[in-house]
């Protein structure tokens, strides 16, 4: 009988066209997928997994990424077949033909079951099969696709894929069966999405990894946390195991799915109607029926013209069928947890510690995926309110009654609209709880609306029509989704086309709040552009509205036939009357965008960039230029009208030996309206405003050690609207910007394509990342300018009246007339041409270390860490001061600034992101936690002196000095403050983010003292290297190398140090048995693999003390960029320590020496020990640190 | 006001002919429409209810173009379609409420007064709080009766109405148009032949989506008046009689079959003169064999 029962639905399944649809739709995406991550398609790449220039885009981890991602993304065809097979016999009514045959339950629910699961598993093999084919097309790129590995596909086929379908499939067989609705198995299938999206969010902390890797129901983020520190090599040659997290994710979820399935059966019964609750008893007053008069019966005469009534009426009655039904009660609560969770575990995390849930902060956690989400459940509802009519039978009473069709229409797109809004309002429901249970009460109400109603909203309307539209032209419910996602896939593949013109990108413009500048002056663009797509929406709206469906010819020749027949009627008249303006208004932004603004695409862009190089490279590239010595600028800053003039001068020196004649200038063109003059007659020979590339021939040429002045001057200032950023530096507050706008000389290496496969198909030979540490003829220029070294400096700045203007440099004098603000700033020691500029309305707070002034200016809404902040600039001078060189400037200033992500040091000023520190909450209570506002205070205040006093040349390694030395300054402040076991957590944060940095390297990791500036190696193994070398031979003997050598370089340019210049004086310091440690720790890649093998306590009751003794092997490994291993023979230390049970307080430290073998050592401890852990400060780097450790009982 | 309609044709894609050019003029007052499953009678009950189009052929309603002027026929039309479905979430009395406002009823209190008197004449009162889902088949085929009267229709198109229905409620139903049928035009689709002589003034058979005939019900049992006879035979008999004669009808009676034929002259055979009834019209129209095979 089983058997039977799954012919039948097998049967059934595979006449349908539907099923053959998303088996090819599958084959068919999954086959391009391949081809695009396999580079068939010039510049235009799609990855999963891991990436790399030596990575195989079909090695096994991406194999199982790509096939993963995809059964995500058909989901909802998953929920499609097993819902709808679950709930067919309900929707048809022939229930009662099947329930009265004599067959099982039991085989009904499992025949109906397994015949879905087959037909769904024919879509997952034709996923499989069109990546594999995929990846053998003989025209890839042979270097980015590797060998055909089948274990991989079957791998993934059995690890995932099928216990995924069956995860997935019970829940939605069950859900539908039991409540007999399909719309609840589209319901479960958002809520399999809730979770995937959590544990990719958990996945973001390392600290969370385990919870993300079990809580993903289809093992997606499993699969990314098993792997997050697989290098290219591993990545290339492993295979995925079920061992560890990966097996237990499969266990519980398919045990979770089993235990579905016993209770769905258990539950199912072959009844007509649920049986479920008690009848409702409601106590009514009996009411009598009014008293009719005889021969009455309508006598009310209907008035169809109302149609505004109707609407309202209709919308409210649609909104409650959304609303007032169980499973929008699910979606609408699961939506609420999964912004619960967001909020309590993200609002801003860095290292572990959150922020103060701000109103802005709360939004942009909560709302990060409220697109996605919003447009999901739309579409689900979309689905089911147009065709909910005809599901119910009712269509025809509707279609028959005098209510025009547009009033339909549009009260179900009002209910979709009100049905958004609820979701916008549980988001502002959620921020405000959690801002409450913060203990925060600056609910910032306007803001709320503002963002979530208006910004929010109309992201969402334009995406909303168009979801309607498909729905009614493709005329059912499912190709009316598959539509929608071939829209969104089409507007993808526009991006890949390099087609992403604003006026072509669909739904552009966007606006971004900062806490200081809020919206600035944003708004009207941002309505403009919106209005821009809501036209071409409500144009696809008039036309959909043809399709409109009423009566009971639904084919689409009837339909069109319709159309033909009604005319150009007012339907047509008002859509084309709406493309019109659509047009007119894509025609006003595109003047505004490449006529009044340069608009420039990415793929021109890439064109004028090989053009630039071949066209100016072997001309310009060794021609000896002058390098600036003086920078004299005077900076007007009008906030109001957010624009500004500059005017400046520079002094240019010949510093070669042979005379120059003629100057390389780069420049903005508009410069050339305003003033452009040179001390010494120069002709304009060269004018190229495609590149700005300017070249000036010299009457005569400028010898040797002689000099020229250049004065310059113009005007910044909005035009317009552009495409994209805001058209101008100056902010309403919080103007903050470099001097890259400023006139510059010679070739620019910079504008180059960076890309090695880009340049190879370009004919450009490869380039290097970062020139190497030998290339000798980059030595003289740092690695921030390539045509000044230190200048001499002087800035006048001014801006309104009610805000402060801030440069680099001490404040020489400050005064305010008529309404304006002036300052004027200059430096007593050469700084490097690399200035920064600041204005906005602050207050401030100040101290002094010795005879300098500190000072953070801040923005009034946030006051939470300036003293913190205060404190540890002051410290660090003192650091410093005392340890490196005597701090040069008289004051130090950290300003706040808007919309960055970072803080960043100029001399004597630090401008300080709104984002990062001010709106810290370093919770007080929590002994662990990491204190970053002061960390990075204290890095920042370090670059005064690794930076600004001691700089690299522009070759690899030379990043070391910048970050290196600065992340270890504020290591040694925090350990100064709170110690060094507070310290473990940032550690381990950092530990985890160089190993998954290395892993996600894009080409091939170097040893730290030959970095090409990639973030995990210069910050990340930067500090773990840094921290490891001063635990290893003490902090004073670091500082006493880093203060000679800091001494001994100040201020060096012609040549610049480079990383070798500093590795001799740590080597001097580490004493002769830690020399190796210089080798271990910066010129090579050096990683361990300590494992704690066993931990036994006793207790000496003669002594009064606890015995640990532990057992435990080492080894260590030198690996090359690409992370292939070789051994090395282990002779170092290795500390052991004995914590409490909960890891807070250390009770005992043994240090040993190690040799490679499995060894035993005693520890003793007064307390009981709790824990045992190898290596407690990361001294030793470990990619598996999980057997470093073991809890005593 | 009268409805006409003049050369209606209608194929559907899958090639059945449901109307082949029909013609009908109906006035004022309960119009019967009689004629077997499949004659036609829904298409042409659906095409002037605005729910599909013809294609060929001129309704008009009155000064209406029902194909074209689909709209200012809805505002005076009520429909009860053969088949339908409500929402099984809702009440009668909001239901009634919803559908009142897509028919215009926009007054609350009109629309109140006038919901709840329906209510009371489909005897639906008791169970108006009570959620459609829970409704009978008699109750459900009321409340549709009760929506189509709405807004004072001009135009009533029942199609089956009384399908599903207990004796003592079709009668009520029966007395309830009736009191309508003044000044509307009432089409009633039915193959009850009883339905139409009990009600109709007016009549039309239709078979095969032609026009078989039309006319008023007696003067259609008069045309048969002395050309009806019957006799009771054994099943056995029955394949010689209907080569024989024009059968027709055959029905169970004790066991034996009560044969009705027509003919011109006394067929003999032991045949009895039998009274003309309208369902031997029917019979006579559509033709008796299909009902009898």
């Amino acid at each position: 009988m089983f058997l039977q029962v799954l012919a039948y639905e097998l049967r059934y399944r595979f006449r349908l066209v539907s099923t053959w649809i998303y088996i090819i739709l599958a084959f068919v995406v999954a086959f391009l997928i391949a081809n695009l991550s396999g580079g068939a398609f010039d510049g235009f790449e799609i990855q999963a997994g891991k990436g790399g220039e030596f990575t195989f885009v079909n090695n096994p981890l991406n194999i199982s990424t790509f096939i993963l991602m995809m059964m995500y993304l058909c989901t909802i065809i998953f929920a499609a077949i097993f819902g709808s097979s679950s709930v067919r016999d309900y929707e048809t009514g022939s229930y009662e033909l099947f329930f009265t045959k004599p067959v099982n339950p039991k085989t009904y629910f499992l025949g109906r079951f397994s015949g879905s699961y087959l037909s769904a598993l024919a879509v997952v093999i034709s996923i499989v099969l069109g990546l594999a084919i995929g990846f053998q097309m003989p025209y890839l790129s042979a270097y980015k696709v590797g060998p055909f590995l089948p274990l991989a596909y079957l791998h993934v086929l059995f690890y995932f894929a099928i216990p995924n379908l069956f995860v997935m499939g019970m829940l939605f067989f069950s859900v539908g069966i039991l409540s007999r609705r399909v719309i609840n198995s589209y319901v479960a299938g958002i809520c399999v999405f809730f979770a995937y999206i959590l544990a990719g969010m958990l996945a973001g902390d390392v600290e969370k990894l385990t919870q993300a890797a079990i809580l993903d129901p289809l093992g997606m983020s499993t699969i990314a946390v098993v792997t997050r520190y697989w290098t290219s090599a591993q990545s290339n040659s492993s295979y995925l195991s079920l061992n560890g997290l990966i097996g237990w994710n499969r266990l519980l979820w398919l045990g979770i799915s089993i235990l579905l399935m016993l209770y769905s059966l258990y539950k199912f019964r072959f009844v007509s109607r649920l049986l479920s609750g008690k009848p409702k008893t409601k106590k009514e007053a009996k009411v009598l029926p009014p008293q009719i008069t005889p021969g009455f019966v309508s006598g009310i005469t209907a008035k169809p013209y109302n149609s505004w009534r109707q609407f309202c009426y209709l919308t409210w009655y649609e909104f409650k069928n959304i609303v007032f039904n169980r499973s929008f009660l699910v979606i609408i609560s699961g939506f609420a947890l999964f912004l619960i969770i967001t909020a309590t575990q993200m609002v801003g995390k860095i290292y572990g510690t959150q922020t103060y849930p701000l109103t802005s902060q709360v939004l942009a956690a909560l709302g990060g995926n409220f697109i996605l989400f919003g447009l999901i459940i739309s579409t689900f509802y979309a689905g089911d309110l147009l065709w909910r009519d005809r599901n119910l039978n009712l269509h025809q009473l509707y279609d028959s009654s005098p209510h025009h069709s547009f009033v339909s229409y549009f009260s179900k797109l009002g209910a979709i609209i009100m049905m958004q809004w609820m979701l916008l309002l549980t988001i502002m429901f959620v921020g405000i709880v959690v801002q409450i249970t913060k203990g925060y009460f600056r609910f910032e109400f306007g803001l709320y609306l503002f963002e979530l109603f208006v910004v929010y909203f109309i992201e969402l309307v334009p995406v909303t029509l168009m979801l309607f539209f498909f729905a009614i032209v493709m005329n059912n419910r499912y190709t009316g989704y598959i539509a929608m996602i071939v829209f969104y896939a089409a507007l993808i593949s526009l991006g890949a086309l390099k087609i992403d013109h604003p006026l072509l990108t669909f739904n552009s413009g966007g606006v971004t709040y900062s806490e200081m500048n809020g919206y600035g002056s944003f708004i009207p663009r941002l309505l403009i552009r919106k209005a821009y797509w809501l036209l071409f929406c409500i144009g696809f709206s008039f036309v959909g509205f043809k399709f409109w469906n009423r009566g009971t010819e639904l084919d689409f020749k009837a339909k069109l036939k319709r159309i033909k027949d009604a005319g150009f009627d007012k339907g047509w008249k008002l859509a084309t009357g709406t493309f019109i303006a659509f047009i007119l208004l894509g025609g006003y932004l595109f003047y505004n965008m490449n006529v009044l603004n340069e608009y420039i695409s990415p793929r021109r862009w890439k064109k004028m960039q090989v053009q630039y190089e071949k066209q100016y490279r072997s001309r310009l590239q060794a021609l000896p230029q002058p390098r600036i010595s003086d920078v004299s600028l005077k900076i007007d800053i009008y906030p109001k009208t957010r624009k500004m003039d500059i005017a400046g001068s520079y002094w240019l020196v010949n510093k070669t030996a042979t005379p120059i004649d003629s100057l390389v200038m780069s420049y903005d063109d508009e410069y050339l309206d305003q003033k452009l003059e040179f001390s010494k007659t120069a002709k304009l020979v060269h004018r190229d405003d495609l590149f700005d590339v300017f070249i000036y021939r010299l009457a005569t040429p400028l010898s040797p050690h002689d000099s020229l002045k250049l004065d310059f001057a113009f005007r910044h200032q909005p035009k317009g609207i552009p495409s994209e950023g805001s058209g101008s530096k100056v902010m309403n507050n919080g103007t903050f910007f470099d001097n890259s706008m400023m006139p510059s000389f010679g070739y620019k290496d910079a504008y180059e394509l960076q890309d090695n496969n880009e340049r190879k198909k370009k004919g450009l030979a490869p380039k290097l990342r970062m020139a190497a540490i030998s290339d000798s003829t980059q030595y003289y220029n740092s690695y921030v300018s390539t045509d000044s070294d230190y200048v001499r400096y002087h800035v006048e700045i001014s801006t309104d009246a009610d805000q402060l203007a801030f440069a680099p440099g001490d404040l020489l004098n400050s005064y305010t007339k008529d309404g304006r603000y002036h300052a004027e700033f200059g430096s007593s020691v050469p700084i490097l041409n690399f200035l920064s500029f600041v204005s906005g309305r602050y207050q401030k707070v100040t101290d002094k270390y010795n005879d300098k002034l500190v000072e953070v200016y801040y923005d009034k809404k946030h006051p939470y860490n300036v003293q913190s902040m205060l404190a540890s600039a002051k410290n660090t001078l003192r650091y410093g001061s005392e340890n490196f060189m005597p701090y040069p400037h008289k004051a130090l200033r950290i300003v706040e600034v808007p919309y960055v992500y970072f803080a960043q040091s100029f001399p004597a000023l630090i401008p300080f992101s709104e984002n990062v520190g001010f709106i810290a909450k370093v919770d007080p209570n929590d002994n662990s936690a990491v204190d970053y506002p002061y960390q990075v205070t204290a890095h920042e205040v370090g670059h005064q002196w690794w930076a600004h006093t001691v700089i690299g040349a522009n070759v690899q390694g030379s990043t070391m000095f910048s970050e290196c030395f600065t992340e270890y300054t504020s290591m040694m402040l925090i350990k100064e403050k709170y110690g060094v076991e507070r310290m473990r957590r940032y550690l381990r944060y950092t530990h985890d983010n160089y190993l998954a940095g290395r892993s996600g390297e894009y080409k091939e990791e170097q040893a730290l003292y030959l970095n090409e500036n990639q973030g995990y190696l210069n910050y990340n193994k930067g500090t773990l290297v840094m921290f490891a070398l001063q635990d290893y031979l003490g902090e004073k003997a670091v500082n006493a190398a880093l203060g000679a050598f800091c001494k001994d370089y100040a201020y060096h340019s012609n040549p610049f140090p480079i990383s070798t210049d500093v590795l001799p004086y740590l080597k001097q310091a580490a004493p002769e048995n830690r020399k190796y440690l210089i080798n271990d720790l910066f010129e090579s890649i050096t990683l361990y693999d300590n494992k704690l093998i066993d931990a036994k306590q006793s207790y000496d009751a003669k002594r009064k003390v606890y015995q640990t003794t532990i057992t435990f092997s080492t080894a260590k490994a030198r690996y090359d960029g690409l992370g292939n291993k070789s051994p090395v023979k282990v002779a170092d230390m290795l500390d052991i320590a004995i914590y409490d049970a909960k890891e807070e307080k250390r009770l005992a430290t043994k240090t040993v020496e190690v040799n490679g073998t499995t060894q035993s050592v005693t520890v003793e401890s007064k307390d009981k020990p709790g824990m045992v852990i190898l290596d407690p400060l990361f001294k030793q780097i470990d990619s598996e640190r999980k057997n470093n450790s073991k809890a005593l009982s | 006001m009268e409805l006409r309609i003049e050369s209606l044709s209608k194929t559907y894609p899958n090639g059945v002919q449901a109307l082949k050019d029909f013609n009908i003029n109906i006035g004022n007052g309960m119009f019967g429409l009689l004629g077997p499953n499949g004659a036609g009678k829904s298409t042409l009950m659906r095409t002037i209810a605005t729910l599909q189009d013809a294609d060929n052929g001129v309704i008009t309603l009155g000064e209406i173009d029902v194909l074209k002027q689909k709209q200012e026929v809805r505002k005076i039309l009520g429909y009860l379609p053969q088949d339908f479905g409500l929402d099984p979430r809702v009440s009668a009395e909001s239901m009634l409420q919803h559908f009142a406002i897509l028919k215009g009823i926009n007054h609350p209190k009109d629309r109140k007064k006038l919901v709840e008197s329906l209510l009371v004449q489909t005897n639906l009162w008791e169970q108006r709080k009570q959620k459609l889902g829970g409704f009978s088949g008699g109750m459900r085929q009321r409340f549709g009766i009760a929506q189509a009267l709405l807004g004072n229709p001009k135009l009533l198109i029942v199609d089956e109405p009384t399908a599903g229905l207990d004796p003592s409620e079709r009668v009520r139903f029966h007395n309830l148009l009736s009191e309508i049928s003044q000044d509307v035009i009432i089409i009633l689709s039915t193959h009850i032949v009883d339905d139409v002589s009990d009600l109709c003034t007016k009549m039309a058979i239709i078979n095969g989506g032609e026009l078989q005939y039309s006319g008023e019900p007696l003067a259609a049992i008069a045309t048969m008046h002395g050309k009806v006879w019957k006799k009771i035979i054994d099943k056995s008999e029955l394949e010689q009689h209907i080569a024989k004669h024009q059968v027709l009808s055959s029905k169970l009676y004790v066991g034996k079959l009560a044969l009705r034929v027509y003919s011109e002259l006394d067929p003999g055979d032991g045949f009895t003169a039998a009274e003309a009834h309208l369902e031997d019209v029917y019979f006579h129209y559509v033709g008796a064999l299909a009902h009898l095979a």
